[in-house]
């Protein structure tokens, strides 16, 4: 089955360069500003979407996403919108990969099977379950591998060594990397032992890492490319840029920054130091 | 993990990976705290002296007469702070000391919770912050005027409904922040395990002594145990020691706020389907597309959409039967035992007064009730006031 993130990854590879994926929550702040966003975020180079799917109750997110996944739901924009507007996305860029965040509550009141066949109707390539560890989520990891939905698993700085394995069984599509044990947001206290984990992670695994939470600027991301992560995701300050009160060319202009200072050719004797 | 994570298939670890290192600590140092016998007596100790335990039984001979059955209450009312709540902050502050914490948080709905916490740390010497919804701060702002009076930091929490739930969330967050000096003090028998088994074996206290004393008072068993469900900690403490015998009917009551039928309601069990919310799967109060639904009651500490796993559990298997009373009947419960017997019921203990005059009127008539009285009512004087001032115009 055509895998558009694999696909990516790979000419990213052979090019080396690194990707930059944006996350917005899909519907925000309201839904034709959320079509126009994402529109920028491809236009200004994203290698990849991460599209949030709104949850009423956002427990490892920080103040900006969680209040722009209440105000998704207050406005009653349903996982059926949310889904039509990914089709959307998808009819007009056959190529950027796109996964989809959530929590588990959506996936399980659905349905695991129902819910991916949804996904991947839409055109979605991954999914990340922010609530959903290994041990509660071999039935599902398999489901989203059944409809060739690659399940992309969370991996903190506090995960050991022995927990490792575990995640990475079901892991597909890209590592997500959290810089800090802790919630998403503006804050850069990055873990110290990053590091670290990003050299063990490349010995257990042939996946890309991408590190996310607290990435605000080219400076942070361009350090966390030193470490050896192969791109970042950016979600809060995206949020922030999107606040109805906030001149849509700020975006544009975020995005524009982010993914030329990111999606540059480093030669691999640089990153790998 | 490793006890049993579930009961049935409600509960489990559902949380963001950064909380499972801490859960399996969480686990690990709670079955070392609860094999150590110092650790154990010194829980005893605090218990017994500080908190004032054992609560007694009380025979409400006037209410008795009033309702038409034998009406025994179980009197964690009495337990220092105003109720049970002090009998798992007390057990998880000691076992935060024991695993080398240094600072305590919690969510609170009512309050209690956050009181006994407060209590805790203040005697423990140990920071506490507590989380409470906005709504409910204003709702029991003589709790939030204790805990500060305590030393506690008290946080109003200003997003979703304003009430438990979104405590519960914002506790989460700080705690997920925070692992390695601070330990969650959760306050009900929900959450992702271990919380609920945690919670359940400070609680059981009450249902060992309740068993204890209701055989020395009658040399009989109730024939029926009676407990307010909110998250259901206090139910899964007094029914832990009678699950084993069937003769013992025991009943959950859910808050039916403005009635079943209206949308404004708390009755997860009643109403609720599976889902998963704060870790776990239970039932829970949700839209088609499985988004958390604003729940009401009367009684701060039983506003919550979802309920503790072991009572969707012991619901599913029909070991336990689950009710629901509405805001209005919880009142004029809380009046009749306000003056046919001089103890004010917290308005959640309330609810389930209500539902033991519906028993005595109905299958349990003449029959041996025993009520657990969770808490006291002095904290819910001003809301009752204006809700019956509303009602009754006066």
């Amino acid at each position: 089955m055509r895998n558009r993130i694999d696909e990516t990854f790979n000419r990213l590879g052979r090019e080396q360069r690194k990707a930059f994926i944006p996350f917005t929550v899909l519907g925000y702040p309201y839904p034709e500003r959320s079509l126009e966003a994402i529109e920028t975020m491809i236009q200004q180079g994203a290698t990849a979407l991460e599209l949030g799917l709104a949850f009423s109750d956002p427990m490892a997110d920080g103040p900006l996403i969680e209040n722009a996944d209440k105000k998704v739901v207050e406005n009653g924009f349903s996982t059926k919108k949310a889904l039509q507007l990914v089709a959307t996305v998808r009819q007009k860029h056959a190529n950027i990969p796109i996964s989809i965040m959530t929590y588990f509550n959506l996936i399980y009141k659905r349905g695991a099977q129902a819910f991916m066949r949804d996904l991947k109707e839409a055109g979605v390539d991954g999914i990340t379950i922010v609530d959903l560890p290994p041990e509660e989520g071999a039935e599902t990891f398999r489901t989203a591998h059944d409809f060739g939905i690659a399940p992309i698993m969370l991996i903190s700085p506090l995960t050991s060594k022995e927990r490792l394995p575990k995640l990475l069984q079901y892991a597909d599509g890209y590592l997500y990397l959290v810089s800090r044990a802790g919630i998403t947001g503006l804050l850069d206290n990055f873990d110290r032992s990053l590091d670290e984990l990003v050299r063990l992670l490349k010995t257990q695994s042939d996946l890309p890492i991408m590190i996310g939470f607290g990435i605000s600027k080219p400076e942070q991301a361009n350090r966390m490319l030193d470490l050896g992560a192969d791109g970042v995701i950016v979600g809060s300050k995206i949020i922030d840029l999107q606040s109805p009160s906030s001149n849509p060319k700020l975006l544009s202009n975020f995005v524009n920054e982010m993914s030329n200072s990111i999606c540059r050719f480093i030669p691999e004797k640089q990153t790998s130091r | 993990m490793k006890l049993a994570t579930k009961f049935g298939h409600y509960g489990g670890t559902y949380v963001p990976e950064t909380l499972m290192p801490a859960l399996e600590e969480l686990e690990d140092r709670f079955l070392s705290f609860s094999k150590d016998s110092t650790c154990m007596e010194e829980l005893s100790r605090c218990l017994k002296h500080f908190a004032g335990r054992p609560t007694p039984i009380y025979f409400a001979n006037n209410l008795s007469q009033q309702y038409g059955a034998e009406i025994y209450l179980k009197r964690e009312d009495l337990l220092h702070g105003g109720a049970h709540k002090t009998n798992n902050a007390l057990g998880q502050a000691l076992l935060a000391k024991f695993m080398g914490k240094q600072r305590l948080i919690a969510e609170t709905g009512a309050g209690q919770h956050g009181v006994a916490c407060a209590m805790a740390g203040a005697m423990l010497g140990m920071p506490v912050e507590v989380y409470m919804g906005q709504l409910d701060c204003r709702r029991q702002i003589q709790n939030v005027e204790r805990m500060r009076l305590l030393g506690a930091t008290v946080h109003s929490v200003d997003i979703g409904g304003r009430t438990l739930k979104d405590a519960i969330n914002a506790a989460l967050r700080d705690w997920v922040s925070n692992l390695d000096y601070t330990h969650y003090v959760l306050g009900t028998a929900a959450g992702p395990h271990p919380f609920p088994t945690i919670v359940k074996f400070f609680q059981s206290i009450i249902g060992k002594e309740a068993k204890e004393q209701f055989q020395q008072m009658t040399g009989e068993r109730p024939d029926a145990i009676v407990a307010c469900v909110g998250g259901g900690s206090n139910a899964i403490g007094i029914f832990s020691a009678f699950i084993e015998m069937p003769d013992v009917t025991l009943i959950g009551v859910e808050p039916a706020g403005e009635g079943l039928g209206s949308n404004k309601h708390g009755a997860v069990i009643l109403g609720g389907s599976d889902g998963c919310l704060h870790g776990m799967i239970s039932k829970l109060l949700q839209t088609r597309d499985g988004q958390v639904q604003d729940t009401h009651s009367i009684a701060a500490g039983l506003d919550y959409p979802s309920v503790g796993p072991e009572h969707a559990h012991l619901s599913t298997t029909g070991r336990a039967i689950y009710t629901a009373v509405t805001d209005d009947e919880a009142i004029e419960a809380y009046r009749d035992l306000s003056r046919l017997e001089g103890i004010i019921p917290a308005l959640e203990s309330s609810h389930a007064i209500a539902q033991a005059k519906k028993l005595a009127s109905g299958e349990f008539q003449s029959k041996r009730i025993l009520v657990n009285v969770s808490g006291r009512g002095d904290k819910d004087m001003e809301r009752v006031i204006e809700y019956i001032t509303q009602r009754e115009g006066f």
